[in-house]
């Protein structure tokens, strides 16, 4: 410690330390939005049920940030959203989007309180990416971004609320550079005695010592149950705890080398029966990354993430694949609900997950199968490559990527399943023209008997093109595809995550949404879109499709 | 140096062996759920003939190819005695099917020739498979076996020197020797009562010196009593056996079989522990055990001031005993 020089604050005090007479006491922002929609639907044989919804809001969120004193700050967003058609503020709405507040002690501790956005790595706490989306275009991708503002998915960041610390040691002029400390208590959910569920806290630390080698990391999260807030039937824990590293260019000349490996516990603790049952594995991945080779950025890293490795806060799935939009609920005139879909999923009401829970949530494996729950996901061992070219030509850039992954034990038979996934994408800027294009390809295969064979193969396209018709007026079009042939099982899980009701499911099924549509942006704030949508709908049961159009205007003040 | 430290200490993590089981997979098995259900190894038994003195256990075996719920009948061709199995596993083994010659209930196995018959079945497939065996020697009587009475070796006269029979129509308590569910004989306990009367009669057996219980602990000494209704099926409402145990100190203690409404033998073993007595400060003593009384009684077709139902008028009321017996430590096994 004789070498400690100082004790610095991290990442954002610069923030508060520059021109602190110039910030202004409370300042105001937001956003304001108006979405119109509407969806005519097109199935044969439906004299029963509506084929026609129109529907839509307006809303703002206004941003109030209070600067009580120069180290302190408070955050919160309010929102007023009304429904179209609502009768004289009958379907107004009002809430409180966010409520933080946060401030710097002593210059070299920041805090935060409230509403608070937490990620730590991809094995510990971790918001997984979409699966319905390989390189969207920009008229879908100005659409997700909403998905993205309504459910706090923010990068990966999970959006919390407790309380979060942030300091640093520094050590100028010293092989180790300085170790940044992060720490934070959460409250994952309530007690509800009618449930029988106690109140849940998250907790978690993470130090990383940055260092001349490259930066290290220890990780630890807690999910855990705390006694004595109802009359307690059962208590859960998750305990995973993680090292990671990356290794700079000077320890391996020419590679970054980087590794997380890690371990948990799960314990469920039933009081009634006084049972306890445990689970635990362990994970390692580890990879590089080079450029050494042809002007390619490669990246190679092998993984193996055993069957029993629990992590809530990274074993997840943002699309709740077991909802059912309320518009076009059931179709044709035999009351079959509708088949949901890529558009329901980008436009309609479908529910997103913006917080975690102790148990693996439904996946959907024909939208992604290999790595459901993210890296993360437990019982997959193998490899991934992944090549980009950036400048191929000017404007042009190249990204492939193949994984060849399999189960390390087997479900419900010793059998195992191998996965496949090659994927690409492509942007290209060339004048008033951008093209973006993404294909993923993935295969699953099982063997064995009649009954423990899968096959099973799906393909996501994503394509794009965007022509700037004008300065302020934008072309901009999209199509999606995706198509699945094969079977798998789909799973349930008990409350230890076993798969406990395996259904046989088969699958052949087309979807395709293409879109077009206009741009026109007010400065730099604000657009207006308006697009047209075709979906069409396609498996052994049911076909339909839906066209919609679309007024899109987008504010940010 | 420092890299191959590294590299050695990450070696180290990576190399690390998870304890998987050998075979272990996730979840319920595949194969129980869908996989076809068929033999593996066909049903055999430790042998063909069956010495119950000479060895006093055997078992059966079988394999097949999923876990799946399973039935195996032992039933004598003679005698109508049945010892069955069942459970949920792929397969019979020693574990799961040993046979010391009981039956489930009375009657017990004879000198015969068995018909062993196991059935498999999932969700929609039964399969079978079968053998025959004969039982040279049936098993011996188990130890601490208390024999109270057996009606073998006892006239009517003797055996209702301490007992009532109400009046009523076609009253029968009489010894019988048609199927008794032990030996030849068993007591015929049988009548209508034409009036508001819920007692048909008794039967009071008297415990003498040489049959008298050595002290044994209550909650391991079961009494055992065969007891079987109308073969004909025809039950009337509320039917039942109260059993009186009476102590030479004057406690005694009761219990009730009710209703009874079965048309075949049915042992019943009901620990001692589990008799009541009006009395708290009352404690039961086996070696004071001094008599037995079973009451036949059941709800009267003659509706009055004791209650009645209107169903029973004509219905012969119809509760056979047999083999009343005290076992020590375990239920008499037939």
């Amino acid at each position: 410690m004789k070498h400690l020089l100082s004790i610095g604050i991290f990442l954002f005090c610069s923030y508060f330390s520059i021109a602190q007479e110039r910030l202004k006491k409370v300042e105001f922002y937001g956003k304001a939005r108006t979405n119109l929609l509407h969806q005519n639907l097109n199935v044969e044989v439906d004299t029963t049920n509506p084929n026609k919804a129109n529907y839509g809001h307006s809303l703002i969120d206004l941003g109030i940030l209070i600067r009580p004193s120069n180290s302190t700050e408070i955050i919160t967003d309010l929102r007023i959203r009304n429904e179209h058609g609502g009768f004289f503020g009958g379907a107004v709405t009002f809430g409180v989007r966010r409520l933080t507040l946060k401030g710097i002690i002593d210059d070299k501790i920041r805090y935060n309180i409230g509403d608070i956005d937490l990620k730590i790595t991809p094995y510990t706490l971790h918001n997984n990416s979409y699966q319905t989306e390989v390189n969207e275009a920009t008229i879908f991708s100005n659409q997700r971004s909403l998905i993205s503002y309504e459910n706090y998915f923010k990068e990966n960041y999970w959006r919390q609320q407790g309380a979060q610390l942030e300091f640093a040691l520094v050590y100028p002029n010293s092989k180790l550079q300085e170790i940044d400390f992060n720490i934070f208590t959460t409250r994952h959910n309530t007690a509800v005695a009618a449930s029988s569920t106690p109140e849940r806290l998250f907790s978690g630390f993470s130090v990383v010592p940055k260092t001349l080698l490259g930066n290290f990391g220890i990780h630890t999260v807690y999910l855990y149950d705390l006694k004595n807030t109802i009359n307690d039937i059962q208590l859960f824990s998750n305990r995973a705890h993680t090292l990671s590293g990356t290794l700079n260019k000077e320890f391996f000349k020419n590679y970054n080398f980087f590794f997380e490996t890690g371990y948990s516990k799960t314990k469920i603790e039933d009081l009634i029966s006084n049972d306890l049952n445990e689970i635990e594995d362990y994970f390692w991945n580890i990879g590089f990354k080079t450029q050494k080779f042809w002007g390619l950025d490669i990246q190679l890293n092998a993984l193996n993430n055993g069957a029993y490795y629990r992590a809530p806060g990274a074993q997840n799935i943002r699309l709740n694949y077991l909802t059912q939009s309320g518009v076009f609920n059931l179709i044709s005139n035999d009351q079959v609900q509708r088949p949901m879909g890529i558009l329901d999923y980008l436009y309609n009401d479908v529910n997103y997950f913006n917080q975690f829970d102790e148990s693996l949530d439904a996946y959907n494996p024909i939208f992604n199968n290999t790595m459901p729950y993210g890296q993360a996901t437990p019982n997959r061992k193998g490899l991934s490559l992944q090549l980009t070219k950036k400048q191929l030509l000017e404007g042009l850039t190249l990204n492939l990527n193949g994984h060849m992954f399999s189960e390390i034990i087997g479900v419900g038979t010793e059998e195992i399943k191998t996965f496949k996934v090659y994927q690409s994408s492509l942007n290209y800027k060339y004048n008033r023209f951008t093209i973006k294009f993404g294909v993923k390809h993935e295969k699953t295969k099982r063997d064995g008997a009649n009954f423990e064979k899968i096959d099973l193969w799906s393909r996501q396209i994503d394509g794009g093109l965007d022509i700037k018709l004008m300065n302020d007026l934008d072309f901009i079009s999209g199509i999606k595809i995706h198509e699945a042939s094969g079977n798998e099982l789909l799973l349930d899980y008990d409350i230890l995550n076993n798969p406990f009701i395996m259904t046989p499911t088969f699958y052949n099924m087309k979807q395709v949404l293409s879109a077009f549509g206009l741009r026109l942006s007010f400065g730099s704030h604000s657009t207006l879109t308006t697009s047209y949508n075709i979906y069409s709908y396609e498996d052994s049961n049911i076909d339909y499709s839906i066209n919609q159009f679309q007024i899109l205007y987008k504010l940010n003040f | 140096m420092k890299k191959i430290t590294l590299l050695f200490c990450l070696g180290l993590i990576f190399a690390c062996e998870r304890a998987y089981d050998e075979n272990e997979f996730l979840g319920n098995s595949l194969n129980d759920q869908f996989g076809e259900l068929k033999f593996s190894t066909p049903l055999s038994g430790s042998g063909l003939e069956y010495n119950f003195i000479q060895i006093s256990q055997y078992n059966f075996n079988a394999t097949w190819s999923k876990n799946a719920n399973y039935e195996l009948r032992i039933i004598g061709e003679n005698s109508n005695a049945i010892k069955s199995y069942t459970g949920y596993d792929n397969s019979l083994n020693a574990d799961n099917s040993i046979w010391r010659g009981e039956a489930n209930d009375f009657p017990s196995f004879k000198e015969e020739s068995c018909q062993v018959i196991l059935s498999v079945s999932d969700l929609d497939t039964t399969i079978y498979d079968t053998l025959n065996i004969y039982i040279n020697e049936t098993k011996p009587m188990q130890s601490d076996v208390y024999i109270i009475e057996d009606f073998e070796n006892i006239d009517q006269a003797t055996l209702m020197q301490n007992s009532f029979v109400q009046f009523g129509a076609n009253m029968d308590f009489n010894i019988q020797n048609d199927f008794a569910a032990e030996g030849q004989n068993y007591f015929r306990m049988r009548g209508e009562m034409t009036w508001n009367e819920w007692f048909l009669g008794n039967l009071v057996l008297n415990i003498n010196e040489a049959k008298t219980l050595p002290d044994l602990t209550p909650s391991t000494t079961y009494f055992n009593i065969a007891v079987v209704g109308s073969r004909q099926e025809l039950f009337p409402e509320d039917q039942f056996l109260e059993i009186v145990v009476r102590e030479t100190d004057g406690d005694e203690f009761r219990t009730q079989i009710r209703p009874i409404e079965w048309s075949s033998w049915r042992n019943f073993s009901i620990p001692y522990s589990e008799f009541e007595s009006g009395s708290d400060i009352a404690i039961k003593e086996t070696n004071k055990i001094n008599q037995i009384e079973i009451l036949c009684l059941s709800c009267p077709g003659v509706v009055g001031s004791q209650g009645g139902c209107v169903n029973n008028q004509g219905v012969l009321v119809t509760t056979d005993i047999d083999f009343i017996s005290f076992t020590e430590n375990e239920p008499y096994q037939p």
